[in-house]
């Protein structure tokens, strides 16, 4: 099963490290895919990012490191999807939130990982909350 | 690290017409059958704690809001780029 985690869940992970998120990103029944820019804007804001998350930016750095052991994806492999009606509708309810659907579309995934109310309502079969179990 | 909790009996009330029902069917443990949908629904409720503390902590709100904001900006920049 293949899922994609948008902003919300990273940023979960990174501030909880010992959280629920965190302990679903150990599942070894999902393979887990992070939009590189996501880790790219975390990068190179670390510092702003550190004082939110109220952390010192090397220990940001490591937990970011941690998410960069899932599977990237990158600009590249999100281009040919950009126009996609998916994505289009998605980038109607927030531009923002575009990237994580061409990301779905780009590693064909099951789910994409979100807390947004938004996403959740506009695309329920592809958006969870709670990534379910994989069938045995 | 795991801990080690003592086995608790505990006793429930049902109705009646249930426990009517239950008896005619002798050959079901009943007693695992309430324990398996007692642990399935605290597990749940857990769960459901867990996600609402995340949901709750403005250090998080606050972080994705930026980083969503500062990533979407990334990515358009990127797109824009290349069908320019």
């Amino acid at each position: 099963m293949r899922v994609v985690l948008d902003a919300s869940v990273a940023v979960a992970a990174l501030i909880r490290p010992r959280g629920w998120t965190a302990a679903q990103l150990a599942r070894s029944d999902v393979e887990w895919y992070i939009p590189t820019f996501l880790l790219d804007e975390l990068e190179d804001h670390l510092r702003e990012f550190a004082g939110m998350a109220d952390v010192s930016p090397s220990t940001l750095r490591l937990r970011i490191e941690s998410l960069r052991s899932k599977r990237m994806v990158t600009d590249e492999r999100m281009k040919p999807h950009h126009d996609d009606p998916i994505v289009r509708q998605a980038a109607t309810i927030d531009p923002d939130d575009a990237p994580y659907l061409a990301a779905v579309l780009a590693v064909r995934a099951d789910y994409l990982w979100t807390r947004d109310k938004e996403l959740l309502a506009a695309f329920p079969t592809l958006a969870v909350r709670v990534v379910p179990l994989s069938a045995p | 690290m795991s801990r080690s909790v003592a086995s608790a009996k505990v006793t429930f009330e049902v109705p009646g017409e249930l426990r009517e029902l239950m008896a005619k069917h002798p050959e079901v443990n009943w007693s695992a059958v309430f324990r398996e949908a007692l642990i399935r629904h605290a597990r749940t409720l857990d769960i459901a704690k867990q996600i609402l503390e995340e949901e709750e902590d403005l250090r998080i709100a606050k972080m994705t809001d930026r980083l969503k904001r500062g990533a979407g900006a990334r990515y358009r920049k990127a797109v824009d780029a290349r069908r320019a």
